[in-house]
């Protein structure tokens, strides 16, 4: 196969790994933390590991609505120091953040500390290293760390998203760098997250949505689904959460420990969902006199104008579909919560060759193989 | 019809770049004091008195931010 030719402008800088990030740095096309230098040799190892056209455009990122093509993604993974065989999970999950339903010009221009939370699933995420297993969410995982971090890179460099500037998030959180696991499916006593979505367990998917920072939850004694659930909404139930305000999700990083507890006692995922959906509500004088009229009594008269503010419930989210229920994390009893920013739903996706067939294994991308 | 971009300070550099990608680069803008969400009756009158000269400058005379 003849190496693919690059559209993207060629910069002459010194060979000097110091110069060439401050370089990157000064002009805002780095996250903060050095890159690896997205050389053509590199850019084509990367893109060896795709079967799309470089130029194929993906989507246009906002605000500045610059094109996101399978080569920026594949200098993003270069920069990001993504293993190239991840380029199949990442080309998915940018072709996830063009679905409307991921808003995400809103999820651009918003002041909420929205990280782009990805849960890879099926027989790809595992093959390209990613990992659903103790600290998932944490430092230690090649495959996790730098798909989630190219996500930012591309984000910034196409989109305009340079921190402070053009993103306003207020505060941040450490998910933006990466908010990126697989699902630790080994462990889980259910069938894996993305059949719940639509898919089949041979197949993979990767499912995105701007989540806030997880919120851990506690819990050493709980012995009965019932009392996991107890301590689970407990967490869920903040009112600084946009999912009261919004219909979206909420997700759940369930570990395993705490999983097996709740299938011990014959709950599905399901039942996880619809507990969550029917008994997550708090009363609405839990938010100040000004939140109450300004995200209740005014916005939605019919309901609650002269609705009694002590007796008044406010679901946390409108369906138990909302409630995304992820068998994360290795061994302990803490489970994690996490809000998103409301204004988007989760997208999922799976995971294909370039005609829109399922790809069951990384070797049908392998640089040169029989399919490739 | 007439139409004015408003935000406050901190957005004005993300407002001009969306509008930028929307092909909408000639939108006139109006940028006033923030912030906006938060604050008492007495100060949502100054910001609209602020913002009201400037709009009425920018629909009569053309100059916007």
């Amino acid at each position: 196969m003849s190496a693919p030719k690059l559209s993207a402008d060629l910069l002459a800088v010194e060979d000097d790994l110091e110069v060439i990030n401050a370089l990157y740095h000064a002009r805002g096309w780095t996250d903060g933390l050095p890159i690896i230098p997205p050389t053509p040799e590199r850019v084509r190892r990367m893109l060896a590991w795709t079967d799309r056209d470089p130029e194929s455009v993906l989507l246009a990122v906002p605000p500045r609505r610059g094109e996101a093509t399978v080569e920026t993604v594949a200098i993003a993974a270069v920069m990001a120091g993504a293993p190239p065989e991840a380029m199949p999970l990442l080309i998915t999950a940018v072709e996830a953040l063009g679905d409307p339903a991921f808003n995400l010009f809103g999820v651009m221009a918003t002041t909420y500390p929205s990280g782009v939370l990805m849960i890879a699933n099926g027989p790809l995420a595992e093959e390209c290293g990613m990992h659903g297993g103790s600290g998932a969410l944490g430092p230690g995982w090649r495959a996790n760390a730098t798909i989630g971090r190219a996500i930012r890179l591309l984000l910034i460099n196409t989109g305009g998203g340079e921190p402070g500037k053009l993103d306003k998030s207020t505060l941040g959180h450490g998910g933006r760098f990466m908010y990126t696991l697989a699902e630790n499916e080994q462990e889980s006593p259910w069938e894996p997250f993305h059949v719940t979505r639509g898919l089949r367990p041979e197949e993979s998917a990767v499912t995105i949505l701007p989540a806030a920072a997880p919120h851990n939850v506690n819990d050493h004694y709980s012995a009965s689904a019932e009392g996991i659930l107890t301590m689970l909404l407990g967490t869920l139930l903040s009112v600084g959460s946009n999912n009261f305000f919004y219909d979206s999700e909420v997700v759940v990083f369930l570990s395993p420990d705490h999983a097996a507890v709740v299938a011990r006692d014959g709950w599905t995922r399901a039942d996880v969902q619809r507990a969550i959906f029917e008994r997550g509500f708090l009363p609405m004088q839990c938010w100040s006199a000004e939140n109450i009229h300004g995200r209740f009594r005014d916005k939605y008269p019919e309901q609650y104008a002269t609705a009694d503010a002590a007796t008044t419930r406010i679901p946390l989210v409108r369906a138990p579909d909302r409630v995304l229920v992820v068998v994360a994390g290795g061994a302990g009893r803490h489970s994690a919560t996490a809000s998103s920013i409301g204004i988007s739903r989760a997208v999922t996706r799976q995971v294909t060759r370039r005609d829109g067939r399922p790809a069951y294994s990384l070797s049908e991308f392998k640089p040169g193989g029989a399919d490739a | 019809m007439p139409v004015v971009l408003l935000c406050t300070k901190p957005f004005a550099a993300l407002a001009r770049a969306t509008a930028f990608g929307l092909g909408l680069e000639q939108v006139p803008m109006v940028v006033i004091t923030h912030p906006l969400a938060g604050i008492h009756d007495t100060d949502v009158a100054d910001r609209a008195a602020e913002a009201y000269e400037q709009v009425m400058r920018v629909l009569t005379q053309g100059e916007g931010a």
